[in-house]
């Protein structure tokens, strides 16, 4: 074997060798074997997956290895685990640091992390006991998210049930909006068209009002010469001048004629002197006429002249009681009594003043009755009776008076018959004859006295 | 045939206590040791980088695919480091080395035998087992661990070759990362159950070599026996060897 040969062999055995040291090296610088270091202890309630070797970290630094996992005596111990650190880390370790079991990731192995303590704690002594953190478990954490996901997979159906219904509401409503859009898109066509003519238009006026400024400026035209010429300025000025003067005299008419007024309406003014007369004046009337009156009723009865008076028509209800007229009194064998029967709901309706006043239906109705006694000679006498029940604040004979009146007054002023062949009766409720049957009667009966003689020629 | 089969396990048994024996004893032919050394180690030193080299480039690459489902390739190295040291390394060098040593042996032995060369040794009064088996058998327990250690180093190397070509991760990192799972109990052991791998294959290659009949064609049986029998007894070996390191280191 010459030299080359034995410097081979030697390289290769050295070489070899070396080679296996730095193999032992390098796992002896893992285990820390070659630097200075301190064992810690935990106490842990699981130790899933921890394994004895397994790496210890300080804050996340590579800081040792778990030395021994040490049994629990009985079911309330805890596993004691004994770690062997750096020494250089144990600054940080402090008495209130926490060693938890953790995994590097899903599938990584199962390492002990030990938290940095506060500065308020003191610093671990080798051999001291930290609190542990026991592991979480995978399996745990499933169970936990299947629940978690059985929970959201509910809500998740109910979620979807009620977005459903929302979609379906959406849906319908849009459906609807699309009508409602698609009608009024139509009638927004036809407006746009409309505005469109008007545009046109618009711009039709204002290109004509241009023409019609320009011609104004010009001085073309009524307004254009009055824009231009001072001289209907100057008339207004002089109209407005008038007008003024106008308004002063009138209103200097006015406060003469207020004065006038005042003084008339004074309480001693020359108004009320003129109003005194007039009422005197009025009052010697009345009696006048009171006189004139008795003297013509003195000669109604007058064996002189009652002849004349009773072939000129003239009767008296005033000497008529109401029981006479019910026997035939006006009748005297000469003369048939002809009536008219016509309601008071027909006639009368409450006016305002919650008197009985004659409706638009009730004068058609006494025209109408009317219209069949004018053909009888116009000097019969037309009696216009009343008749009316009792109520709680008039008596009947009151309401009957006012019926009676209020027809005859109709009567006198639509048909024109003399007052002296008019008269009215008030019978209260009592209606011998009445169409009702019952004796009784609530309106009124025009009544004509119709001479005998009339019927015999009369067809 | 069992009987033969037998018969042959028996002589070899006694064959290779032999060699235990003789190889504490004097005289111990320190330089055909070395010289052994030299043809059975340091000529395989090539092979056994060369293949170690590619086992962890194939190795890396394999490992990265099956990491990566996870996000895990940060483990690549840690992976290849103890995949490497504890089964891959020991039992990939002891093979090649069966192939190489193995049939070196048988082939040189059975050659010396059936050339009378080994009876001529005796004639000059030359231990021709000592010197023959004896030194080959020492050479092989020393070469085949630290074979084993280059193959275990150019692995890793193949593999920082395949994982810096991809992330470009500095060599001491990759190396610091490759032993970060690898204990004591993995190196060691793995190691140097390989010595027993390489007794195995200087003990069986001897045996046949030195026990060559029929002349060349002999020779060349028993080259082929030597790798057979010895990759064979390598495989069996491993099993029982593992199985005792876990029994002294269960963890």
């Amino acid at each position: 074997m010459d030299g080359k040969q034995r410097t081979i062999v030697g390289g290769f055995l050295v070489g070899a060798t070396l080679l296996f040291v730095v193999g032992l090296f390098l796992i002896g610088d893992r285990r820390l074997l070659f630097e200075r270091q301190f064992e810690l202890n935990t106490a842990l309630g699981r130790v899933t997956g921890l394994e004895v070797g397994a790496k210890v970290r300080v804050a996340g630094l590579d800081a040792g290895e778990v030395l021994e996992i040490g049994l629990p005596s009985g079911p309330s111990e805890r596993f004691r685990v004994r770690m062997r650190l750096r020494e250089d880390v144990r600054p940080i370790v402090r008495t209130d640091s926490v060693a938890a079991v953790q995994t590097d990731g899903i599938v990584g192995s199962t390492f002990i992390q030990i938290g940095r303590g506060t500065d308020a704690a003191r610093m671990v002594e080798p051999g001291d006991t930290i609190e542990g953190q026991d592991p979480i478990e995978f399996a745990d954490l499933i169970e936990q998210g299947r629940e978690t996901f059985r929970i959201a997979s509910r809500q998740m159906t109910d979620v979807t049930e009620a977005v459903l219904d929302t979609i379906t509401t959406l849906n319908e409503t849009a459906r609807a909006a699309t009508q409602t859009i698609v009608a009024v898109g139509e009638d927004v066509q036809t407006i746009t068209g409309t505005g469109s003519r008007m545009v046109e238009q618009a711009e039709l006026l204002i290109e004509d009002g241009r023409g019609v400024v320009a011609d104004v400026r010009a001085g073309k035209g009524t307004f254009g010469q009055l824009l231009t010429d001072d001289a209907p300025y100057r008339r207004w000025v002089g109209i407005a001048t008038e007008a003024e003067q106008a308004v002063a005299n009138l209103r200097q008419m006015t406060d003469r004629t207020r004065t006038l007024v005042e003084g008339i309406t004074a309480p001693d003014g020359a108004g009320q002197q003129i109003i005194q007369v007039l009422r005197d004046t009025a009052a010697d009337s009345r009696e006048v006429v009171s006189d004139l009156s008795e003297s013509t009723e003195a000669l109604k009865r007058n064996f002189l002249f009652r002849g004349f008076f009773r072939r000129r028509g003239f009767f008296d209800l005033d000497t008529i009681s109401r029981d006479a007229y019910l026997a035939g009194a006006l009748e005297g064998g000469n003369r048939t009594a002809l009536r008219v029967w016509i309601d008071a709901g027909v006639l009368f309706a409450p006016g305002p003043d919650g008197t009985e006043q004659l409706t638009p239906s009730g004068r058609r109705r006494l025209d109408s009755a009317m219209a069949d006694l004018v053909r009888y000679p116009r000097d019969s006498p037309l009696v216009v009776e009343g008749y009316a029940e009792s109520t709680a604040s008039e008596p009947a004979y009151a309401r009957s008076t006012d019926r009676a009146r209020t027809v005859r007054e109709y009567v006198l002023n639509r048909f024109g018959r003399r007052a002296t062949l008019t008269g009215m009766m008030a019978m209260s409720g009592e209606a011998p004859g009445s169409p009702r049957g019952d004796g009784r009667w609530s309106g009124v009966a025009l009544t004509i006295f119709v001479g005998n003689d009339t019927f015999a020629v009369a067809p | 045939m069992i009987t033969q089969r037998l018969n042959a396990a028996g002589d070899w048994a006694i064959f290779a206590g032999r060699a235990i024996i003789e190889s504490f004893r004097t005289p111990f032919e320190i330089r055909e040791t070395a010289r052994q050394v030299f043809e059975l180690g340091c000529r395989s030193a090539p092979l056994i980088a060369a293949s170690g080299f590619a086992v962890g480039v194939v190795l890396s690459m394999h490992t990265r695919a099956s990491l990566a489902r996870f996000g895990a390739e940060a483990l690549i190295p840690a992976g290849l480091g103890i995949a490497l040291v504890r089964e891959t390394g020991p039992l990939t060098a002891g093979l090649l080395l069966s192939g190489r040593i193995g049939a070196g042996i048988g082939a040189e032995l059975g050659a010396m035998k059936v050339t009378e060369q080994i009876d001529a040794l005796e004639s000059l009064a030359v231990d021709s087992f000592k010197f023959l088996v004896v030194t080959r058998v020492v050479a092989c327990v020393i070469s085949v661990p630290l074979l084993t250690t280059l193959m275990n180093f150019t692995g890793m190397l193949g593999g920082y070759a395949a994982e810096t070509a991809i992330t470009g991760v500095p060599l001491q990192l990759y190396f610091r990362q490759a032993f970060s799972l690898v204990q004591f109990s993995d190196f060691i052991p793995a190691t140097l159950k390989t010595a027993v791998f390489g007794f195995l294959i200087a003990t069986m290659s001897c045996y046949l070599g030195v026990n060559t009949t029929r002349g060349t064609e002999g020779v060349g049986q028993a080259s082929t026996r030597s790798v057979v029998l010895s990759s064979i007894m390598l495989i069996a070996a491993n099993v029982v060897l593992v199985r005792i390191i876990f029994f002294i280191y269960p963890d």
